[in-house]
């Protein structure tokens, strides 16, 4: 026995070993990959995209405003798979009166409640409490770096755990006594849902991911980190703001505590730098003292990816002050405020948003600093999700949306008695990443190489390569993907060497949201590149209308929400930068914009009866429908990952 | 009523029960204000009055979340437990930033102002540590976890998967009525000449597509997200060899030929057992907890949702 479990130990770690080469950015061509059996059926050389949700509350963030609606990860993953859950209060009986399903569901989705409230770090550090001298406690104490879970080791013909009935998982250690004296807790039991719910067939339906939110909050500022391990092999205990109050302790403790050698690897994707009250992308680390090119390089490596766009808004770009800004389409699920006190106590409390919280700059400053360091700090692939706090993940139309109030639907016929939610407030967006299969493996690599898109809660299907020896004609062939990744290199990734005189190429072609069921799409409208650069040393920036029409005639009756004019099924189109400077490092990342419809607030309003040239008989609760600060529209939309050009690279 | 609730809490933490067990009835306390705040949370999350049959479960999950609040604090979890123990203590030092008592005196405090009630974190962490308590850890009954994954074969078994080749006609490139027109002459080409001898001939007839012109082992499902419902069912119930169409989806026109069609199996029990476990035993504590919670209602004097509402009816 101790010899097959070394063996599946050593297979272990060359599969994480082959993840690990798979960070580079050429697909694999089939040859060098797992043995076909291990695969998915779907498995697909040029990869294919996936849609997920990588930040979900449910009833463990016990500060959630869920009312009575508390869903737990179990019920929160069956849910993004599609199925129709019963949800509380139950009768006498025990039977669910209300349900709620998703009208598409995800591919992928990750738990990610609130780390500070699982509560179990202290249990373990603080000698009065109870549990002090459990094993799992004097296991943490003696080897807090080794305390990791070893799944792997448990897996198929694991010996019999005491005549138990059921594979125990690994915090139950290699004899499983740990768990007979083991209460559950929220930690075990959102490792226990994302193991039940991970389709590990060859069907691969589903896949789950272990997580967390790092919720660091300093006076009301948002450093919100979300956590996403790879496999089941996480910390026993998730390193939290408590004891970990800057994000590079974070980083040191899940270097500690989440070790390749051991199977777990991690990264963390900051969210809502629209409310860091100019934290988020500060260059000056705990102690005041300002980046050194080794912080720079841990803050790439952990974090890959940035949530763009969610439930509180879009942390794009707030085109207020800078060189080349006249980007009216910034001005796009914006929140007035730059921090929680703008929610919890008032707008003016907070003060107004702040360019420099914002990703765009963010990615320009990176370029700055990366001239200064060596290394580029603010790295960033993009992602959507939806920061749900009912457990509903991927629950992001606009149509129907249930605010932070409820996910119960029931009976929609009946007049609602406000609006479900603050009016500034979005449903949230999804997560797109380009994987050869769902398995965690594959899109844990995708994550890590950024070949990821965000979108506003639609689901385009977008892919964009650059490289200077591109086909101009890309558009025409029947080998974008393949002649994509042969002759340049795919969203997230760096610009291949540009010859001497030639200008880098970049190809972007999407495909329109076909929509199913209740979840209604609109047609594309157009495409831009979105480019970033340092010319003596100012940041600078510039969109680029690259496909489509801006002028398609396309609109929105507001007195019925229908949707009028051209759109798209589909685009493409393959761009040369006309202002390239070989001198000059620069970033270009496409956003695709579909036809406008109406945004969540108008569609409740509308069913509502609110008619706003009276604003007497308005009610309180409606008031939102006539604040003439929010648009009645909303142009949903995808941002793919940049593409980097470093000079002389 | 925070002094009423601190006398039969204080009463219940002290052990007064064990030795007056009569103390137990209406400890749980509720009131018409009570039922008000329940048809008003209601009509918060759903836009409409509770009925009846709503409003008795709306009040069944409040006295039973009452319960175990009480059990909970009888067992002290409010002192033991590092979540709830360090925002009382948290709470406590804010309201009250002079005072110098130790930790045991602030804890105090906070039950005495009935915090654990009142602080919203608090409440939902006694009560779901009592609900693991109660109902935490089922054994599993093979015989049951066999019935499960039988009734759960959306998850568990193995799907139908489909393989297809595909001849694109874009709607943007000419038009939806040309599209349409152009596969329907398209289509006995195929089926006459190049049926299985020249694929990437076929594709050439009609225009590139992002997905590509073939497309290995994807569900039914998976396909109906990518071009819309009609389509993956036309695909299910193709003929495999033969080229059919044109079929419509939200970017055009297309003829399809099924390649490949791997049927739905029956689930591998063996393969699928400790995901099925984890997932049916979260389903189980739903009844286990009710089941237990039954002699708790007894106890606390809320067995009858029924008489409760009689209860609140004569006062």
């Amino acid at each position: 026995m101790r010899r097959d479990l070394g063996r599946s130990w050593a297979m272990m770690v060359a599969a994480l070993w082959l993840t690990a080469c798979g960070s580079s950015t050429a697909p694999d061509d089939g040859a060098g990959g797992p043995p076909g059996e291990t695969r998915c059926a779907h498995f697909d050389t040029q990869r294919q995209p996936f849609f997920g949700d990588l930040h979900v509350h449910t009833k463990y963030s016990l500060d959630a405003n869920t009312q009575g609606t508390i869903i737990g990860p179990h019920e929160a993953y069956r849910f993004a798979l599609g199925e129709r859950l019963g949800i509380q209060p139950y009768s006498e009986s025990g039977e669910a009166l209300r349900f709620t399903q998703l009208a598409r569901p995800l591919d992928f989705a990750a738990v990610t409640d609130h780390g500070e409230l699982f509560g179990e770090t202290e249990i373990c550090t603080n000698p009065d409490l109870p549990g002090y001298n459990s094993l799992e406690c004097r296991f943490y104490r003696a080897a807090p770096a080794q305390a990791f879970l070893v799944f792997n080791l448990l897996g198929p013909g694991l010996p019999s755990v005491g005549g138990l009935p059921i594979p125990r998982l690994p915090f139950c250690g290699l004899t499983g006594e740990r768990c007979l004296d083991a209460a559950k807790t929220p930690w075990r039991d959102i490792q226990q849902a994302a193991a039940a719910y991970n389709d590990s067939s060859r069907d691969c339906r589903f896949t789950t991911f272990v997580g967390y939110e790092y919720t660091a909050a300093p006076v009301s500022n948002n450093l919100h980190r979300n956590v996403i391990f790879t496999s089941e092999v996480v910390p026993e205990i998730p390193p939290a703001y408590q004891e970990f109050p800057a994000v590079e302790q974070l980083w040191q403790a899940l270097s500690e505590q989440c070790r390749t050698d051991d199977g777990c690897n991690y990264l963390t994707i900051p969210h809502n730098s629209n409310l860091s009250g100019g934290l988020m992308f500060q260059t000056r680390d705990a102690l005041g003292l300002p980046y050194t090119a080794e912080l720079a390089q841990k803050r790439q490596e952990n974090e890959p990816l940035i949530e763009i766009y969610q439930h509180k808004g879009d942390s794009e770009c707030l085109n207020t002050v800078g060189a080349g800004m006249q980007d009216e389409l910034c001005g796009f699920e914006k929140l007035p405020y730059r921090n929680f006190t703008g929610s919890q106590v008032s707008p003016a409390a907070s003060g107004p948003p702040l360019e420099r919280d914002f990703v765009r700059s963010a990615l320009k400053e990176g370029l700055r600093l990366e001239q200064e360091l060596g290394v580029n700090p603010f790295k960033f692939g993009f992602v959507g999700s939806s920061d749900t706090h009912l457990g509903t993940p991927g629950n992001v139309a606009e149509v129907d949306y249930p605010g932070h109030g409820g996910a119960g639907g029931g009976a929609r016929d009946e007049v609602p008695v406000g609006l479900p939610d603050l009016i500034e407030n979005s449903p949230g967006g999804l997560a797109v990443l380009w994987a050869e299969e769902n398995t965690r493996e594959s899109l844990f690599a995708a994550m890590k190489r950024r070949e990821a898109y965000a979108t506003s809660g639609t689901r385009p299907v977008v892919r964009f390569f650059g490289g200077a020896d591109l086909p101009a004609d890309l558009c025409g062939s029947r080998r974008f993907a393949a002649d994509g990744y042969a002759h340049g290199v795919p969203m997230g990734a760096d610009l291949p060497a540009v010859p001497t005189g030639a200008k880098p190429r970049f190809a972007v072609s999407a495909l329109r949201d076909p929509g199913l069921g209740a979840d209604v799409a609109e047609p594309l409208q157009r495409i831009q590149i979105v480019k970033g650069w340092i010319a003596d040393g100012e940041p600078q920036e510039q969109v680029f209308e690259v496909a489509g029409d801006p002028n398609n005639g396309a609109s929105v009756d507001l007195s019925t929400c229908a949707t009028s004019g051209n759109g798209f099924a589909s685009l493409c189109a393959v761009w040369e930068d006309p202002e390239f400077d070989p001198a000059q490092p620069a970033f270009y990342y496409a956003r695709v914009l579909e036809n406008p419809s109406c945004r969540w607030s108008t569609r409740q309003c509308l069913a509502a009866g609110i008619d706003c040239s009276n604003p007497d008989a308005v009610p309180e609760a409606f008031a939102g429908c006539c604040d003439a600060a929010y648009p009645k529209t909303i142009q949903e939309r995808a941002w793919t990952s940049p593409i980097w050009y470093q000079p002389g690279r | 009523m925070p002094a009423l609730h601190f006398v039969v809490l204080g009463a219940l933490l002290h052990g007064v029960v064990a030795l007056w067990p009569g103390a137990m009835v209406g400890a749980v306390h509720v009131d018409a204000a009570d039922l008000q705040r329940l048809q008003r949370e209601w009509r918060a999350e759903t836009g409409r009055a509770p009925t009846s049959l709503e409003l008795r479960a709306s009040l069944r999950r409040y006295l039973d979340d009452e319960i175990l609040l009480a059990e909970a604090l009888r067992l002290g979890f409010d002192a033991s437990d590092a979540v709830a123990r360090a925002r009382l203590l948290q709470n406590v030092a804010f309201a009250f930033p002079d005072d110098e008592g130790d930790d045991e005196a602030r804890l105090e405090q906070a039950r005495t102002l009935g915090m654990p009630a009142s602080d919203l974190v608090v409440r939902r962490r006694l009560i779901q540590l009592m609900e693991h308590r109660l109902a935490g850890d089922l054994p599993i009954d093979d015989a049951e976890l066999r019935r499960y994954v039988t009734a759960n074969a959306a998850r568990y078994a193995p799907a139908t998967r489909l393989s297809f080749r595909q001849v694109y006609f874009s709607r943007d490139a000419r038009g939806a009525e040309a599209a349409r027109a152009q596969a329907q002459a398209v289509l006995p080409v195929l089926r006459a000449g190049l049926d299985g001898t020249d694929d990437h001939d076929a594709a050439t007839l009609g225009e590139p597509f992002l997905h590509g012109s073939a497309t290995a082992q994807q569900t039914p499902d998976a396909l109906a997200r990518r071009y819309g419902p009609s389509f993956a069912r036309a695909l299910a119930d193709a003929v495999p060899g033969q080229w059919i169409g044109p079929l419509e989806t939200a970017y055009g026109w297309h003829l399809v030929r099924v390649d490949a069609r791997e049927a739905a199996g029956e689930p591998d029990f063996a393969a699928v057992r400790a995901r099925a476990a984890y997932a049916w035993r979260a389903e189980q504590e739903h009844r286990a907890l009710q089941e237990r919670l039954q002699p708790l209602r007894r106890r606390y004097g809320v067995a009858s949702v029924d008489d409760v509402l009689i209860g609140l009816d004569a006062s």
